[in-house]
């Protein structure tokens, strides 16, 4: 009965194959499948009595046989990936790696921290609609002072020491102010300008730079309200001081403002508690401000009566050193590496 | 300027603290600040007599005194060499604490007890003299506390004026200030009617432009002095120095009511005292005995012979108070802003008097700061006023100003009713007076000379009514065209471009040394040279970021740095025609760390400085940059000979690439082989807004081929890449050299050039006999062209 004789075998052999254990390495692997799917293994020479077998039976032995070599052939598959996998974590586990070595880092320098501050501002302002003009840093002194209602020989003009240049009718601007007029005369109003720049003054001590960084915005359109700058200049500094920032305004005077004003905020050291920085008065100074003279907006070709507006002014290297807490401005212009660096990868 | 609080109580009732009247202050725009407050700081400092003064005998410089400070008498050990018996001192008790700190207590010095000490003016924090005890007054009685007779327990201030309320500059002026705010009463004095000045002294205006009211007042039989102690401590405490009972007292007066005042002794004067216009180049010696030759238009206070005193200004060397002057000539004036400005300027002298001349003193006031300071001449010098000279032939009068408090309103983002503004103005000591249509006509006060027209009277009700009570309103903002490719914008894409590419920004100063032009043989135009100057060195404006950068290199290394990478973009400055033309470059300089060394022999440094900035160029402007090499005579002498090269951007010359030359890197002192550029931004922006088309890439494969030749040595690699671009015919889409070699393999002076190469066809796959047919065709260029052949 070799028939029934090779069913036997088969049922016996899938008995035995389903408790092969599953190969530990690469010579377990290799004997099992030498003994079961080797050319002259156990599956081989239990093909070959398929020919003897009777019709009737064929399909039951030729199941069998299927179902024994699907099992080793999975049960060798799946011990192969195993081995491999366990042989690379063997390879991995004893490795000593030391994650605190020094970076290679590719080259990477830095944006000069007036430069960020300049940018970080003038960001703010063109987010809420502001656009942003240069003027030129030689200026006239129409520009500089006339046009900006410093009448000749006033004493306002000794706020702001002057560099006056040879060879030519021209001095160093003190200010971004005359970018106003210039705004003004180029493109009429409504206007909403941001004026980012290099101004001088001649002056120099750890607060006082002979050249120095501000930026000057103003709105013109009809109907503009005090009311309006301070909710503009409230939300710059919310923007730029976190929303806990308390603001005020006080009465002040510039020639090209009127009513004029300065604006404080809450300490940013102390925050408003009182200290070194403020000067125990809880309030840091960082802008001047007010509506735009009438005499302004006419010596820049605009109706007053028709339209108004305000304008802001603010030191960089103030609100720098504050930042980044800077206490002698001359740092800014050494460009000492070893300053520089500190800048580097976000400011 | 310094204020002291209880010289502002004698002028204003009000009950604020101090720290709330700087507030108040402050809130009206006069930034104040205490600076000193003395209240309670000489609890146990008494008034004594000292009864004897006896030789310590442990110390020769020691006394051992005894004195009478309302009680038993004290024993108390002093050093001060002025001390005797019968004078009359301060004298801190055990338990005192001076201003400075120290804390009084009883003692054994050198072995003798001591029971307090006398003091000094500078242990009494008046003034700093401390080379002996301060003698007080006889009629002070013993024992009385001395802060009440001294006056000492005072609060200073320091209040921050602006330019345009010359009307504070005085005790009066902030005292009108504090009325105005709180409503408390000022106490004006009040004087009966002078006499008339009519015999004896004339006085003429000949410039009533200068001088639109002059008042003298005679007064007679003075007796030079020393002031007594309490004008002597708010002088000083103002910061004004005491000379005598009668210039004192116009000093005086000046901080009290702003209006300056001059006293001439009245032996100087010859003939009628004349205010008139200096003769060009008449010279004149001020009492601190500069001499000057005087403008033409320089307003003199003269007599019939001589100068006195430059008008508002500073009074004449030979016309001043002396110790034996009786007689003085009592000047109260108002002079012309501008003009005294100008003769400040002129002269460079800047006083107390011309600083509030320039910013307006009140016209009105003259009389009554002519009248105090008598009454003080008479007090404290025992002076007899006589005539009083006033000529003032035309009032200076305030137009009246028509407000409408609806356009305040308006302006201010606050409703301001009639009734509101009328009563801020009438505080303010406007006359105000209703004028329809909801309109207000108000005439400022004399001394209000910065309020003219409508908005210096709403900016007066602003401050009143308070900033703090406007609303934040948010404006919707005008909308504009993008500014996007801006400068502005494009300075920023270049910097982060360098950032990215490891360099450091440099913010130097626009103003440079000419001697650092001149070292680097700048020859850009010509520079711009300033009038006045920071330093003297630095004394003309920048025609070129390199010298900047190259000072900023040579700081660093000083400082030990071994690698500076740095960059700056700003603007240079240049004369052309008459003007000044100002552009914006970017320039950076690179020196190299020790391992790079061997690159700098072979120049490589140029290279990589090269692929820095065509890579930032190319981004920047669209645009890949050609690197050129200048032609003979436009090379830079600042670099290298042969290591640079001109940058062109569609075919404008844009800026320079070099290695700085070995003799620059000497003048400088920096280390060789660094290498540097300079780029205009503005010609980089030429390609701003350009938009990158995209163009079809081929679906088909193409092919590599790798080919080496041999050229002479002197040919450049520029040219013969652009060579096999051109014969490619399109079809080559990437030609990159990949090995330079000169040596034992190649003939001398020839060098080996290795290209891998990339052909690739948009409609077809590409065959080897298609990359053969380039091939052939390519090598029969170049061999043509540069003589090149195949590396066999």
């Amino acid at each position: 009965m070799p028939a029934e004789n090779l069913i036997e075998k088969l049922l016996s052999l899938k008995g035995e194959v389903a408790s092969v254990p599953s190969p530990a390495d690469e010579k377990e692997l290799e004997s099992v499948r030498i003994k079961y799917l080797g050319k002259k293994g156990v599956l081989s020479i239990l093909s070959q009595e398929m020919r003897s077998v009777p019709a009737d039976q064929k399909p039951e032995a030729g199941k069998l046989l299927q179902e024994i070599r699907s099992t080793l052939e999975g049960l060798v598959g799946s011990a192969e990936i195993e081995i491999k996998r366990n042989k690379v974590r063997r390879e991995i586990e004893g490795e000593f790696f030391d994650t605190t070595l020094p970076s290679i880092q590719p080259e990477f320098g830095s944006a000069h921290p007036i430069s960020a501050v300049m940018d970080e501002i003038t960001d703010i302002f063109s987010g809420m609609g502001f656009q942003v003009e240069e003027g030129p840093e030689t200026e006239s002194d129409l520009y500089n002072f006339e046009k900006l209602n410093f009448p000749p020989e006033h004493p306002a003009r000794d706020m702001q020491d002057t560099f006056h240049l040879l060879d030519v009718e021209k001095i160093l601007r003190t200010h971004t102010s005359p970018v106003q007029v210039r705004a003004m005369e180029k493109y009429g109003p409504p206007l909403a300008v941001i004026a980012p720049g290099k101004v001088y003054r001649c002056d120099a001590d750890v607060t006082h730079s002979p050249m120095f960084h501000q930026i000057e915005g103003f709105v013109i359109d009809k109907n503009i309200t005090m009311g309006d700058l301070k909710g503009t200049l409230k939300a710059f500094a919310t923007r730029l001081y976190g929303a806990d920032v308390k603001v005020r305004l006080r009465p002040s005077f510039f020639p090209f403002v009127e009513p004029g004003a300065e604006m404080d905020v809450s300490c940013v050291i102390c925050g408003g508690a009182g200290c070194r920085v403020c000067k125990q008065s809880g309030w840091l100074e960082i802008l001047g401000a007010g509506m735009i003279h009438p005499n302004v907006l006419k010596a820049s070709g605009i109706d007053p009566d028709q339209w108004g507006g305000f304008a802001f002014g603010l030191g960089i290297e103030r609100i720098a050193m504050l930042k980044y807490g800077v206490d002698d401005i001359r740092l800014f212009f050494e460009n000492d590496m070893r300053f520089l660096r500190q800048f580097k990868g976000g400011v | 300027m310094k204020l002291s609080l209880l010289w502002l109580n004698e002028w204003v009732d009000h009950n604020l603290p101090p720290e709330k009247l700087a507030e108040k202050l402050t809130s009206l725009g006069l930034e104040t600040k205490i600076t000193e407050n003395r209240r309670g700081a000489y609890k146990n400092i008494v008034v004594g007599k000292v009864l004897s003064a006896d030789p310590h005998p442990n110390a020769d410089a020691l006394r051992i005194t005894s004195v009478n400070a309302g009680g038993e008498p004290l024993k108390i050990i002093c050093g001060a060499p002025n001390v005797a018996p019968g004078q009359t001192v301060a004298v801190a008790l055990v338990g005192a604490t001076l201003p400075n700190g120290l804390k009084i207590e009883k003692r054994k010095i050198r072995g003798e007890e001591s029971f307090g000490m006398i003091c000094s003016e500078s242990e009494l924090g008046i003034s700093a003299e401390s080379s002996g005890i301060m003698v007080l007054d006889d009629g002070l009685k013993a024992g009385a506390e001395i802060a009440s007779c001294l006056e000492l327990e005072d609060v200073m201030f320091e209040v921050d004026l602006t330019p345009n309320r010359g009307d504070c500059l005085s005790v009066l002026g902030i005292a009108r200030e504090v009325s105005a705010i709180t409503g408390a009463r000022l106490k004006m004095p009040t004087f009966a009617e002078p006499q008339k000045g009519i015999h004896g002294l004339g006085v003429e205006i000949m410039d009533a432009e200068a001088c639109p009211r002059y008042t003298a007042l005679e007064i007679s039989g003075v007796k030079i002095a020393p002031s007594p102690f309490k004008i002597r401590r708010r002088l000083l405490a103002c910061g004004v120095r005491p000379i005598n009972n009668v210039v004192d007292a116009t000093n005086y007066v000046m901080l009290e009511t702003g209006n300056p005042l001059h006293a001439f002794d009245k032996r100087s004067v010859s003939g009628a005292i004349v205010v008139r216009a200096a003769k060009n180049g008449e010279d004149f010696t001020t009492l601190d005995g500069a001499s000057f030759k005087l403008d033409g238009g320089t307003a003199l206070i003269a007599d019939s012979v001589k100068g006195l005193a430059i008008a508002g200004v500073m009074g004449g060397l030979d016309s001043g108070i002396n110790a034996d002057t009786t007689d003085v000539i009592l000047e109260a004036a108002y002079f012309n802003p501008v003009r005294v400005r100008r003769a400040s300027k002129k002269t460079g002298i800047g006083t107390e008097s011309s600083y509030r001349f320039e910013r307006g003193v009140d016209p009105e006031g003259v009389k009554i700061a002519s009248l105090l300071a008598a009454k003080m001449m008479a007090e404290l010098a025992g002076g007899k006023p006589g005539g009083f000279h006033d000529v003032y032939p035309k009032t200076v009068k305030a137009e009246a100003i028509t407000i409408s408090p609806k356009k305040a309103g308006a302006i201010l983002g606050v409703p301001i009713s009639e009734a509101t503004a009328l009563d801020i103005l009438t505080r303010l000591g406007c006359a105000c007076e209703k004028s329809g249509d909801g309109l207000l006509k108000a005439t400022p006060p004399s001394h209000r000379h910065d309020l003219g027209t409508e908005i210096d009277l709403v900016e007066e009700i602003s401050r009143l009514h308070g900033l703090d009570n406007i609303p934040e309103t948010t404006p919707r903002l005008p909308q504009h065209e993008s500014s996007r490719e801006g400068k502005y914008a494009k300075r920023r894409e270049i910097n982060r471009l360098f950032v990215a590419s490891g360099f450091y920004e440099a913010i130097n100063f626009s103003f440079v040394n000419p001697a650092w032009r001149k070292k680097l043989g700048l020859e850009n135009g010509a520079p711009v040279r300033m009038e006045n100057r920071i330093n003297a060195e630095l004394g003309e404006l920048r025609t070129s970021l390199i010298p900047g950068l190259l000072q900023t290199a040579s700081f660093n290394l000083r400082q030990g740095e071994e690698k500076v990478t740095i960059f700056e973009t700003g603007a240079v400055f240049r004369l052309s025609g008459g003007l000044v033309e100002e552009e914006l470059f970017t320039a950076g300089i690179m020196t190299i760390g020790e391992e790079e060394l061997m690159a700098s022999k072979l120049g490589r440094n140029f290279h990589r400085l090269k692929g820095i900035v065509s890579n930032v160029v190319s981004s920047a402007s669209r645009t890949a940059p050609e690197f050129r090499k200048p032609v003979e005579n436009a090379k830079k002498e600042f670099l290298y000979d042969h290591r640079q090269a001109d940058i062109f951007l569609g075919g404008r010359r844009v800026g320079f690439i070099g290695e700085v030359h070995p003799l620059t890197a000497d003048d400088f002192d920096i280390s060789a082989g660094m290498v540097c550029f300079e780029l205009s931004v503005e010609a980089l922006m030429a390609g701003a807004g350009k938009t990158a088309k995209a163009s079809a890439i081929s679906r088909f494969p193409g092919i590599k081929r790798d080919v080496a030749l041999v050229v002479e040595e002197k040919i450049e690699v520029g040219a013969i890449i652009n060579t096999i671009l051109e014969t490619g015919g399109g079809k080559i889409s990437h030609c990159g050299l990949f090995d330079l070699y000169q040596g034992q393999q190649v003939q001398a002076g020839k060098k080996s050039l290795a290209f891998r190469l990339f052909f690739m066809d948009s409609e077809k796959t590409m065959t080897d006999k298609d990359g053969d047919e380039i091939m052939a065709a390519l090598l029969e260029a170049v061999a043509k062209k540069h003589g090149a052949v195949i590396r066999g």
